[in-house]
């Protein structure tokens, strides 16, 4: 089965609020898939709906071929999860919270293996929840949903907390697990990680998928950004404002175009004058990110 | 002992039941030592001169009897005492059962895991039952080695009868701590809700014999079935153990079906 996570659809109300609105995605197996979006757009929603925490008003969740409402069981045997706010209880160490869960899970016998992750997030296990920083707690939180090694990870803003090093180790063991075939669906605010792990990207907004694709197509449908350098000077006021030109931004002779329409006026528009050099700047995650959420359009596929 | 959630939660509870436990023990010592060392008649030639509505608003319908030591511990003890202590801990511990853990998003790692949101209640109620029977027990074992150590003549049928009503009603407003909390996962309004409803069924059942046309109320109140029929001194009542079970059974069912249908916070 090549499809591991399919949302059909998936619409939530709260009363007359509408917190999602018919959204639907696939992940592959093997597949890093990025859910990004502002605080409320609706990603902590979408995954928690898998989860059976949130009962969706319409619409359907199918992981590994179970369905969330009448399979949730199965399926969180399969699934290691980690919510966007991670608690653990105050008054256990993290080796004593870890074998509760490892016992739920009703596998003891990996308490190696949760010590050998531990060991790698240089984590004290011995340690009280309460006198440890929010970096080692959601480092509990991380172990916690990979202690059983899951078929599928669905993390909620993981490297929440932790430092640079230890954001490093995390998007290592993400890789290593993608490389054994793993399916991760995976939120995050850090835009940079999210375009470094992921092989695919959802934007949600207003509870709406925005737009959805691999990282290069969504470069590809972002805006266009081009670094002019001209022989003469040009007028910024009103420069292609018909055919697209968004904002101009001058560093010394050097002029960065943000532009929205077609790229071939726009050059035919920049060689009426002399140009000296001329660049296409690849956009990254972040702006990509603000893009679509600057567009007030429909979803976009 | 952290092998599944009831036992992690009487783990979490092991330091207070030795407080518990403690604290009732020198109470029962101290009281008993006391009653052991007075003339408890020339106590109750002093109450015989209290207007009647008055000693019935202290401990209820059967007065206060300060002439024997059961009396004393009726109209003290198991009056007011030991049900604060024992809704105390059946009240808190079943307000912040589901609700606390919801509240702190605990509750999403347990049930990220192969448990229902069934069984995960039904072992809080269990954690819940077992506090409630604890604090009982505590009060049952501490007056019942005291009163032989000081040989004081305390029935031990009698004794046994009003923990039994004792844990049965903690269990009832503990139920309904559980229940409120279930509603919509608040648990600083499950345990003020349910200790307010004990505080007003206590209210009830003391009150509510002093005026004629309240009278009937009293058999809306727990307090009511927990001791008018002055358990320490007839010992087990006939059907007076039915409206705990009753209201137990009700609310464990509602608290079923609000939690397992309910969208978590």
């Amino acid at each position: 089965m090549s499809e591991k996570i399919v949302v059909d659809k998936l619409t939530k109300y709260y009363g007359t609020f509408k917190a999602l609105s018919n959204v639907s995605f696939n992940v592959n197996k093997g597949e890093v898939f990025g859910l990004i979006g502002p605080n409320g757009a609706g990603k902590s929603t979408t995954m928690r709906s898998m989860l059976n925490f949130i009962f969706p008003s319409k619409g359907s969740i199918t992981i590994n071929g179970l369905d969330s409402k009448e399979d949730y069981l199965k399926i969180r045997s399969l699934i290691g999860y980690l919510p966007g706010e991670f608690t653990t209880y105050e008054n256990m160490n993290g080796q004593e919270y870890l074998k509760h869960i490892l016992h739920l899970r009703k596998i003891p016998q990996n308490e190696n293996y949760v010590k050998k992750l531990a060991k790698r997030f240089d984590l004290d296990l011995s340690k009280k929840a309460k006198n440890l920083s929010k970096g080692n707690k959601q480092k509990i939180g991380i172990i916690q949903a990979f202690c059983h090694d899951p078929e599928i990870l669905i993390l909620d803003e993981p490297t929440s907390g932790l430092d640079p090093l230890k954001q490093q180790v995390f998007d290592d063991l993400i890789l290593e697990y993608k490389e054994k075939g793993k399916t991760i669906f995976i939120s995050s605010h850090v835009l940079p990680e999210v375009e470094m792990l992921c092989d695919r990207v959802a934007i949600i907004k207003d509870g709406r998928i925005v737009a959805e694709n691999t990282m290069s197509k969504l470069k590809s449908m972002a805006m266009n950004r081009f670094e002019v350098i001209f022989k003469n000077e040009i007028r910024e006021k009103g420069f292609g404002k018909s055919i697209g030109v968004k904002k101009i931004i001058r560093s010394g002779d050097k002029y960065i175009f943000d532009i929205e329409g077609d790229v071939n006026k726009f050059i035919k528009k920049i060689t009426e004058n002399k140009v000296s050099s001329f660049k296409s700047i690849e956009p990254d995650l972040e702006e990509i990110f603000l893009s679509f959420y600057k567009k007030r359009g429909k979803g976009v596929k | 002992m952290l092998s599944n959630i009831l036992l992690k939660s009487l783990w979490d509870f092991r330091k207070a039941a030795i407080y518990w436990f403690i604290s009732i023990f020198l109470l029962a010592l101290y009281i008993i030592f006391v009653l052991s060392s007075i003339e408890l008649n020339a106590f109750q030639t002093i109450i015989d001169s209290f207007p009647k509505a008055l000693t019935q608003f202290i401990a209820g319908e059967s007065g206060i009897d300060f002439g024997s030591i059961e009396g004393f511990l009726n109209a003290q003890i198991f009056t007011i005492m030991a049900p604060i202590f024992a809704i105390s801990v059946a009240v808190n511990s079943g307000g912040k059962s589901t609700a606390l853990e919801e509240t702190n998003q605990s509750l999403d790692i347990i049930l990220s895991t192969p448990i229902t949101r069934e069984n995960f209640l039904i072992q809080k109620v269990s954690s819940m039952i077992v506090k409630t029977l604890f604090i009982s027990s505590a009060h049952w074992i501490s007056y019942y080695l005291l009163s032989i150590f000081f040989s004081e003549n305390i029935s031990a049928e009698g004794l046994f009868a009003i923990c039994l009503n004792l844990f049965l009603m903690g269990i009832s407003f503990g139920m309904i701590a559980i229940y409120i909390g279930t509603l919509n996962g608040n648990s600083t309004n499950a345990i003020a809700l349910s200790g307010g409803l004990a505080l007003v069924s206590y209210l009830i059942a003391n009150i509510a014999p002093l005026v004629d046309s309240l009278d009937a109320t009293k058999y809306s109140s727990l307090f009511y079935y927990y001791k008018s029929g002055d358990p320490l001194k007839y010992g087990i009542h006939n059907w007076h153990w039915a409206p705990f079970i009753a209201t137990s059974i009700i609310f464990f069912a509602l608290s079923l079906l609000q939690f397992k249908k309910r969208n978590l916070q």
